[in-house]
């Protein structure tokens, strides 16, 4: 047994936090909005090909297999940055891969295709699974809401009902097609977002994902897919919070001593510490599944991604806490890391979800 | 035992729910609905006070002498839980809760003649100036100089977390008049027009996105020995009577009305499906989990009443139970708020969160205001003795056996 990354892995990580270190940083981040996000993730796919990672070589890509995306998501949560590539590498990847659309496949490795998912409306039940968009001889109906990374994307992929069908199909739009009406805001996040409208947008024979009703169950793959790259973030960010948080501590003092002197604080600490480790423990876990082994892949992502939800939160929530005052405000990066912790746990449906389906694993 | 409230006061909550029916307006009840953080826009929260003060009900808090309305604690209860729960703006502490106490107890009697009626019909908009950046916690340790010269004192320094400075006339400090051996000792209690010269507002962000609070800075800025109150070295005495006032509160009103509307958007049915979040094993265990905290607290409050009714004075340890517990209550309905939104909740409400804006929530109705309350919620855990603070002060009732 070895849990270690390989030494391409660390070659990827160290070349990637180098990167980083130079091109992102918190006024990017906090205030350059698309246009910042946009350069970043040109450089990215442009200087380190990183969106090849686990792109099939067959369709030029590097091969790569979930511990890949781990080290890459990983990375980009202790930083913050590149909000697009998890639904583009981990998501989209997962789809084309799942339908052998080699053509796709490449456009995601050269960098070229950015995706957003159009999934969620108007309804509040976690998962989105009711579709009242549908497609017709008119083309795409319906409203898509919450829909992250829109502004940014070359295309969206939307669930659709065609009729005759029971589930959902799913679709990729251009994201400049006609009869597309977006309304663009930010989530808390920062991430822009938008809800989109389609008006009748024309649907030419290729842009289906997969066969006519086909959506719900490859969206679940893709999503589990998505989760632990997710997972794989919120392990990097409680990373950067914990360090974080105790060089706060270690540097401020209050009634005479240092804040890490307080036993009090030196308890949380270790207990955000056991979270992050239950959290890694999970993750690698789920990393290295049986991905055929499809019960029990499932088991282990819906059980990874209650605990990472449960960690994250905890972690989070303390480091704002932790840092008093100073953490509640949008001058330290701690308020980002603990609104990007809101949207992290929300992602793909949000931890009640995924402990239903972990609950229902349990036979 | 008896929890039952005597018929005076039965009748006082009919009172006060029907002034409210009749003077909570349209545009005042939108604006209270834009607030997310502890109080509304002063162009909302001022309206109002000069609502309640016409009516006689302008300071709650306070005597007849001085204007106010001499209620007894399980009417300022009442009162408070019923704007909350009419969705009333919540008027600034400042000058109504916090300095007009002080000054009734130690001002002089020109600062009670000048001071007391002017907060009270809205005339002055106090700012608080206690913490500094390095005396957060350890409040004691404040540095900011004052320095008698003639008549005057000559102040320079920093304070920080000073909420509504940008809108307040008036501040009232904490400054250091003398090096003590013990810190406590030599901070002295003062006040000062906000455009004095030298005076410098400096904007702090919430992660809300919102301007509430800031940090001031104080260049050589003159205050006329005058408005000292009290005596010198006798500010560390007025601050912790002040923080008294500061850690009462209607927690379980405000925590309610949060769960209130979680519920009214888990019982949205889904356009396609008619499911409901409502019907979630998960969601009502997150919900009911919260419901139990709140239900917990509003019955700690009302013992607080009981023991404030029979004379004994709320800084005791059920002040610090009061706020630990609060708190946490508040911040476990906001959470269950947001999570009613599912994906919504994620959306970044600024826009329509503006005061006076028309700008409607992105998502239900109901989007409005949870998730920026979460967010400034995290922050109830940390001011006004944060609730580590608050755990000390218990162990140390506990240790001294006076609890349990």
């Amino acid at each position: 047994m070895n849990f270690d990354l390989s030494e391409e892995q660390v070659i990827l990580r160290d070349a990637l936090a180098g990167y980083l270190s130079h091109h992102w940083d918190q006024q990017r981040h906090n205030q350059g909005g698309v246009p910042a996000r946009k350069a970043l993730w040109d450089g990215i796919a442009g200087e380190l090909g990183l969106m090849a990672i686990a792109v099939p070589e067959r369709a030029g890509g590097s091969g790569g297999g979930l511990d890949d995306i781990m080290v890459v998501a990983q990375e980009l949560g202790r930083c913050l940055a590149l909000d697009g590539f998890i639904p583009t590498v981990a998501y989209g990847g997962n789809l084309f891969t799942a339908t052998g659309d080699l053509a796709r496949l490449e456009t995601i490795a050269s960098g070229a295709m950015v995706l957003a998912l159009a999934h969620a409306e108007t309804g509040l039940l976690p998962d989105g699974r009711a579709v009242a968009t549908t497609v017709t001889d008119t083309g795409l109906t319906g409203v898509k809401v919450m829909v992250a990374g829109a502004q940014l994307a070359s295309h969206v992929i939307v669930s659709a009902m065609e009729p005759g069908q029971t589930a959902y199909s799913l679709y990729l739009v251009p994201n400049d097609a006609p009869g597309i009406a977006r309304q663009d805001f930010n989530m808390i996040d920062g991430q822009p977002s938008s809800e989109l409208t389609l008006g009748g947008v024309a649907v030419g024979a290729d842009m289906r994902i997969g066969a006519a009703g086909a959506g719900p169950d490859l969206h679940r793959r893709a999503a589990d897919i998505a989760t632990v790259a997710h997972s794989a973030e919120a392990v990097g960010m409680m990373e950067t919070l914990i360090r974080t948080t105790v060089d706060y501590l270690q540097g401020r003092s209050q009634f005479g001593q240092k804040l890490a002197a307080f036993q009090v604080l030196q308890h949380r600490l270790a207990d955000m510490v056991l979270h992050l480790e239950d959290a890694r423990s999970m993750l690698f876990q789920t990393v290295l599944a049986d991905q055929g082994d499809r019960d029990g892949f499932e088991r282990a992502v819906t059980g990874m991604k209650v605990k990472v939800a449960e960690a994250l939160r905890f972690v989070s929530q303390q480091a704002v806490q932790l840092h008093g005052g100073m953490g509640i405000t949008d001058e330290l990066m701690v308020g980002h890391f603990f609104k990007r912790a809101m949207t992290v746990n929300e992602a793909y449906g949000g931890p009640a979800a995924f402990r239903k389906r972990y609950e229902k694993s349990l036979g | 035992m008896d929890a039952r409230l005597g018929d005076t006061h039965v009748r006082f909550r009919q009172e006060v729910r029907a002034f409210l029916d009749r003077e909570l307006t349209g545009d005042i009840r939108e604006g209270a609905r834009r607030q997310a953080g502890i109080a509304a826009d002063p162009s909302v929260g001022v309206a109002w006070q000069k609502k309640l003060n016409a009516h006689g009900w302008g300071a709650p808090a306070w005597p007849k002498e001085y204007g106010g309305t001499g209620w007894d604690a399980a009417q300022r209860q009442i009162f408070d839980e019923e704007c909350i729960r009419a969705g009333a703006p919540s008027v600034w502490v400042s000058g109504l809760q916090l300095l007009g106490p002080v000054v009734m107890r130690f001002g002089t009697s020109e600062q009670k003649a000048f001071f007391l009626p002017r907060i009270l019909d809205s005339e002055h908009y106090w700012a608080q100036g206690f913490s500094e950046p390095g005396s957060g916690s350890d409040l004691a340790s404040l540095q900011m100089p004052a320095v008698r010269d003639g008549d005057d004192y000559v102040v320079s320094g920093t304070k920080i977390w000073t909420s509504h400075a940008h809108w307040a006339n008036w501040i009232f400090l904490l400054v250091r008049t003398e090096k003590t051996a013990n810190k406590r000792d030599g901070i002295t209690f003062m006040v000062t027009p906000a455009d004095a010269p030298g005076i410098t507002v400096q904007p702090i962000i919430s992660m809300s996105g919102e301007h509430e609070t800031n940090q001031v800075f104080f260049d050589n800025v003159r205050i006329p020995v005058r408005y000292r109150i009290g005596a010198e070295g006798q500010g560390w005495d007025i601050a912790k009577y002040l923080l008294e006032f500061e850690r009462s509160g209607a927690y379980a009103a405000l925590s309610q009305s949060y769960l209130d509307i979680a519920r009214r958007n888990a019982r949205i049915p889904d356009p396609v499906t008619g499911e409901r979040l409502w019907d979630d094993p998960c969601f009502r265990r997150d919900y009911a989990d919260a419901q139990l905290r709140v239900t917990a607290q509003s019955w700690t409050e009302k013992r607080v009443i009981s023991a404030l009714s029979s004379g004994k004075n709320a800084g005791d340890a059920l002040a610090s139970i009061l706020k630990v517990r609060g708190t946490e209550a508040q911040q476990a309905s906001f959470e269950v708020s947001v999570t009613s939104l599912g994906a919504f909740g994620m959306a970044d409400q600024r826009e329509a969160l503006r005061p006076g804006s028309n700008t409607p929530p992105i998502g239900p109705e109901g989007a409005l205001q949870p998730t920026a309350r979460h967010l400034n919620g995290r922050a109830a855990s940390i001011y006004g003795g944060s609730n580590e603070i608050q755990r000390n002060i218990l162990f140390r009732f506990i240790a001294d056996g006076r609890i349990p």
